[in-house]
């Protein structure tokens, strides 16, 4: 026995309702089963695009005083850049030394700059320029000239120093001292 | 010949039926149906439910599909919005590490234990009446002092013990020193002054290897 055109058309007008539905219902689960894997899809992406926006939002958020302190942050440097020497200027940076030499009325007996040490990797900004010099005088006319060493115009650090008096002679005075300085002046190339 | 107690099928469908007591006039095809509940609803209802079913779940999942990709969208349009600040203000971070590496640079420069010139002026004030610094160096490791004690050398060693008591508790700068050390001793024979020498060694810097 098979079935006709005219038999199913027939069973089709007998049960409408039973046959709509169940070829509804067999064509919905088609579409779903079809459109199944678009909204793991959907959600993996709009996990990437949540992480993607988030991260540029904090980058918003945390940046909201950057350009002030960056600024700063420039205005500082430019301020460092100015105090630092520069190695090949020879006669200027000694200079310095011989102009508190004169405000504090010592004797620069030696004065030397030496040449910074060899620093691997990158080239730095700075460099840190070794002087070793000796300064003769009065014990507080020294330290006054170590003082505005320490916090003078150009940043420098005493890496070693050594008091001594000088034995009195005619030509130094009684209680003169001498401060024998290594030290280091930030410097740029 | 076998015998059984047991009718044989034979037998049982060819018994007689039991005489009706009156002759059945029924017409079976035009009685009516007395079925209450037809198949065909069962059928019917089990297809709509299928059908409303499946109708839901698809709808629901197309719902969340539509939700999910409103959701995309909204965030596309907010990280087209945020991109190009964000792009500046990561270029802008980045020139911000290059000038705090620079200013880094220069703080470890500058921090050093004491300014030499404050601690010789803190050395001068502190100083008891009967000592004088003869000479001073510095190094990394510590402070070399040497120093004239005037007095009766009975009273110039105890005053050269209480000087040593008082660098250690240094309210300004004891903290720095390891330790306060006598490392020598004597007497100047051509003045009878006792000459002393201290060694003030620094505490190691934190972080530095021991």
């Amino acid at each position: 026995m098979s079935l006709t055109g005219q038999d199913l058309v027939a069973l089709l007008k007998k049960h409408p309702i039973g046959i709509g539905c169940g070829l509804a219902a067999f064509v919905l689960a088609g579409a779903s089963y079809y459109r199944m894997d678009l909204i793991p899809a959907a959600e993996t992406l709009l996990e990437q695009r949540a992480s993607e926006g988030e991260k540029l939002k904090n980058n918003l958020k945390n940046s909201v005083l950057l350009k002030e302190q960056h600024d700063a942050l420039v205005a500082a440097n430019r301020e460092i850049s100015s105090r630092a020497i520069r190695i090949g200027a020879l006669t200027t940076n000694l200079q310095y030394f011989y102009r508190i030499e004169a405000e504090t009325e010592t004797k620069l007996v030696d004065v030397r700059q030496l040449a910074p040490a060899p620093v691997k990797g990158p080239a730095p900004k700075y460099l840190r320029v070794p002087y070793a010099l000796s300064v003769q005088g009065p014990y507080s006319n020294v330290i006054n000239f170590l003082r505005k060493l320490e916090t003078g115009s150009h940043f420098c650090r005493v890496t070693s120093a050594t008091l001594n008096p000088v034995p009195a002679a005619d030509t130094v005075a009684p209680g003169t001292v001498t401060l024998t300085l290594s030290l280091e002046v930030l410097g740029q190339p | 010949m076998q015998f059984s107690l047991k009718k044989s099928k034979e037998q049982t469908s060819s018994l007689p039926l039991v005489p009706a007591w009156h002759p059945n006039f029924r017409n079976y095809a035009r009685l009516p149906d007395t079925k209450v509940v037809r198949t065909a609803f069962f059928v019917n209802g089990a297809a709509v439910f299928l059908a409303i079913a499946a109708l839901l779940f698809f709808a629901y999942r197309e719902y969340t599909l539509n939700a999910l990709n409103n959701q995309i969208a909204s965030w596309n349009a907010q990280i087209e919005a945020d991109r190009g600040p964000s792009n500046e203000a990561v270029a802008l971070f980045r020139q911000f590490q290059t000038e705090e590496k620079i200013i880094t640079e220069v703080a470890a420069f500058t921090l050093t234990r004491l300014t030499l010139s404050d601690f010789l002026l803190h050395l001068g004030q502190t100083l008891p009446t009967n000592i004088a610094i003869s000479a001073f160096e510095i190094r990394d490791t510590g402070i070399t002092l040497r120093a004239v004690v005037r007095g009766a050398p009975d009273r110039a060693s105890g005053q050269a013990t209480a000087f040593v008591d008082q660098l250690r508790k240094d309210s300004k700068y004891g903290a720095l020193f390891s330790d306060v050390t006598p490392t020598n001793v004597n007497r100047d024979p051509g003045t009878g002054r006792l000459l002393i020498e201290l060694v003030l060694k620094f505490k190691p810097e934190e972080g530095a290897k021991p």
